[in-house]
């Protein structure tokens, strides 16, 4: 399995999505460019490409931030979320395509620095109405290539997971500021109902999204806790029948994450935060004996939460017993990476 | 149970799995068009202002360095004897008004250019009948003086007016920019006028057509700097309107008379 691992770096899911992907971009370009052009044709050029790059940006922003709650809501959805950082970099790319029009448009050619003329022209700072919109956009691109540039693996190492993710998160502040950036740029032009309903409906999928998988992940983590039983530091979690052949339940006892992985008759917990960027371990299979986490198929041997080498990740792992068919586990962790028995499920 | 599990790095999706993303790209492509049109549909249009990008030309007037640059093309004398002019404003590159290349091309011919004949070279802005002319680079502005000769032509007084509008950089309005007026373009206006473009006046009149004027103060002079805050804002304009040839000029009163921008009801003139 590790084989199969190291040598992916391309495969064919990944060129597909990439090819969808832009396919979709392309599509929607070419539908904005040609409508644009049939009717209304006295717009200028430099227009037609800062309208349709910016809206493309906006959306893509919009679909990347909803894949999230819809791959916790469904699994099914988690294809989407494998490559997401493609999506990701080529909105920043779009996105600076339109910021970067904008800035030689409407700021250049003149006697101060393009740059210090987003932030200085308009400087009605204390005004909604008036607010010099174009700054918004600028820090929302800021973000935006900050997240680009650090989306490699190599950063999320070098970062660590936590930094990483912080970072990370700021994309909500992005597209916050990109909200009022358009609500407060050219919807004052244009004025039309279908622009504010635009930005209106697309944040309102959003927050229900978030809000729905913030309400499933609440009652998983209410269910785990019930199931909980004390015993000598051990608490009882389920029975192993209830724990489908390579698969996990998850519990959450004294502050630890646990996943607890049924395989070969036996039985192991690990942490269940995925080292990689913090997928949940839990949701995940045993595929070849290893744990392989369902976001993007990060691997660890369940005995000692170790990857398999050349890979060096590793998860702390915990202690496990059956008794009488029923599972309990220890919650106290031991160091990551740290061999522990599995616990046997007798006949 | 074991049901199908997704791993990104495999070669190939389980089925129910492919399935899915299946409808979730139909969808996309339906969805994606849809989305497009719409947001191109609810635009409000663009007007057929004009600017000649590609086309180089020379006019041939009489040049006026101040208070705006200008070049008079006369058009004729009529039966009363009186000789007629259309006056064309005169930009330079970029964000920036005519006067920097005007002064550079005074030096390299060593004569005072104001009242001169002259023929520039440059592209033609215009809109709704007010024109405008980029000045070319500097090699190609100079195609030599003519023997048109200024007769100062009188303003025509029309009065003390009250106005609303929107302040505009006349450049971007009357062609460079489709937008070329509202609050996504403030910025850029404003960068205009501070590169000493004048600042320019689309007034709606009582029976809701517009006119055209240019902006100076009581004394005739610029205020670039005191409108700038007011670009692209609904604005009230008090002062003594003149004509000059085609133009309307406004000599606005007290910059205070200006509607404030954050609109707290109408300031009356006095
Ligand atoms: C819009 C164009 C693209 C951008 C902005 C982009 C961006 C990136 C970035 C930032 C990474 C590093 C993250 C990582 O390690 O996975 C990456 C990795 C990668 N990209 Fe792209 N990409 C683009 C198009 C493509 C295309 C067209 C293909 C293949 C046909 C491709 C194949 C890959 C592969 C194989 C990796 C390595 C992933 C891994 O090792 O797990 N990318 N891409
Ligand atoms: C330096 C950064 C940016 C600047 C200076 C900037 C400036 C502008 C300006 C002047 C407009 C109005 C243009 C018009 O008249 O149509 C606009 C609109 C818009 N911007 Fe930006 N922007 C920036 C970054 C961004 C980014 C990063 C995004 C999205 C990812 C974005 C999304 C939009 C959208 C959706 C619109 C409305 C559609 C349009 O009018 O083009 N902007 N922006
Ligand atoms: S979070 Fe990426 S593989 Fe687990």
């Amino acid at each position: 399995m590790s084989v199969n691992y190291t040598t992916v770096q391309w495969n064919r899911q990944k060129r597909r999505y990439d090819r969808i992907m832009l396919g979709i971009m392309v599509l929607y370009l070419l539908t904005f460019t040609f409508l644009q052009l049939v009717f209304y044709p006295l717009t200028s050029p430099e227009t037609l490409i800062i309208r349709a790059t910016g809206t493309l940006a906006f959306i893509m922003l919009q679909f990347i931030l909803c894949i999230g709650p819809l791959a916790r809501l469904d699994h099914r959805f988690l294809p989407l979320l494998y490559n997401r950082r493609h999506l990701g970099v080529t909105t920043f790319l779009i996105g600076a395509v339109h910021g970067v029009f904008n800035v030689i448009q409407f700021h250049s050619l003149g006697y101060v620095d393009p740059i210090f003329s987003v932030f200085a022209s308009n400087t009605h700072y204390a005004s909604l109405q008036d607010f010099p919109f174009q700054v918004l956009g600028f820090f929302a691109l800021v973000i935006l290539f900050l997240m680009a540039a650090t989306s490699h693996d190599f950063w999320l190492k070098n970062l660590s997971p936590r930094w990483w993710k912080s970072l990370h998160m700021l994309v909500y502040l992005a597209y916050g500021l990109l909200v009022f950036h358009v609500m407060l740029g050219v919807v004052q032009l244009e004025q039309s109902p279908m622009w504010i309903g635009f930005v209106g409906f697309g944040l309102l999928t959003l927050v229900s999204l978030h809000l729905m998988a913030a309400g499933v992940e609440k009652k998983r983590l209410l269910e785990q806790m019930d199931k909980a039983a004390v015993g000598e530091g051990f608490y009882q979690v389920c029975s192993a029948e209830d724990i489908p052949e390579n698969r996990a339940k998850m519990v959450y006892l004294e502050g630890q994450n646990i996943a607890v992985f049924r395989y070969d008759g036996k039985v192991s917990a690990v942490n269940n935060i995925c080292r990689h960027q913090h997928g949940p371990i839990g949701e995940g299979k045993i595929v070849d004996g290893c744990i392989t986490c369902p976001w993007h198929g990060y691997q660890y041997l369940p005995q000692n939460g170790q990857s398999p080498p050349p890979f060096t990740e590793k998860l702390e792992t915990y202690d496990v017993k059956i008794v009488d068919g029923m599972v309990w586990v220890n919650p106290s962790p031991y160091p990551e990476g740290t061999e522990r028995p599995a616990a046997i499920i007798q006949a | 149970m074991n049901e199908e599990f997704y791993i990104g790095w495999q070669d190939k999706a389980p089925k129910s799995y492919g399935q899915s993303v299946k409808y979730v790209v139909w969808t996309l492509v339906v969805l994606v068009p849809l989305i497009a049109g719409l947001l191109v549909l609810s635009q409000r249009g663009f007007i057929p202002s004009k600017y000649e990008i590609a086309h180089l030309r020379t006019l041939e007037g009489i040049l006026i360095t101040e208070p705006i640059p200008c070049l008079k093309i006369p058009l004729g004398i009529d039966e009363k004897g009186i000789e007629h002019f259309q006056r064309i404003l005169l930009i330079g590159m970029g964000k920036k008004s005519a006067n920097p290349a005007l002064e550079v091309l005074a030096k390299k011919t060593g004569k005072p250019l104001m009242g001169k004949g002259i023929r520039l070279k440059g592209k033609l802005i215009y809109y709704d009948g007010v024109v405008a002319f980029e000045l070319g680079s500097e090699k190609e502005l100079f195609q030599g003086f003519s023997t048109l000769k200024d007769v100062a032509s009188t303003p025509v007084q029309l009065g003390k007016v009250t106005l609303r509008g929107e302040i505009l950089d006349p450049k971007c309005y009357l062609g460079v920019m489709r937008p070329g007026e509202g609050k996504p373009h403030r910025s850029c206006a404003i960068r205009c006028l501070a590169g000493g473009i004048p600042a320019f006046f689309k007034a709606k009149t009582s029976n809701g057509e517009q006119q055209y004027c240019f902006v100076l103060d009581q004394d005739g002079l610029p205020i670039n700097d005191k409108l700038a805050p007011y670009v692209a804002d609904e604005v009230q304009i008090c002062g003594v309107v003149e004509q000059w040839d085609n133009w309307y000029v406004v000599k606005a009163d007290e910059y205070k008379q200006l509607m404030p921008h954050w609109g707290k009801g109408m300031v009356m003139c006095k």
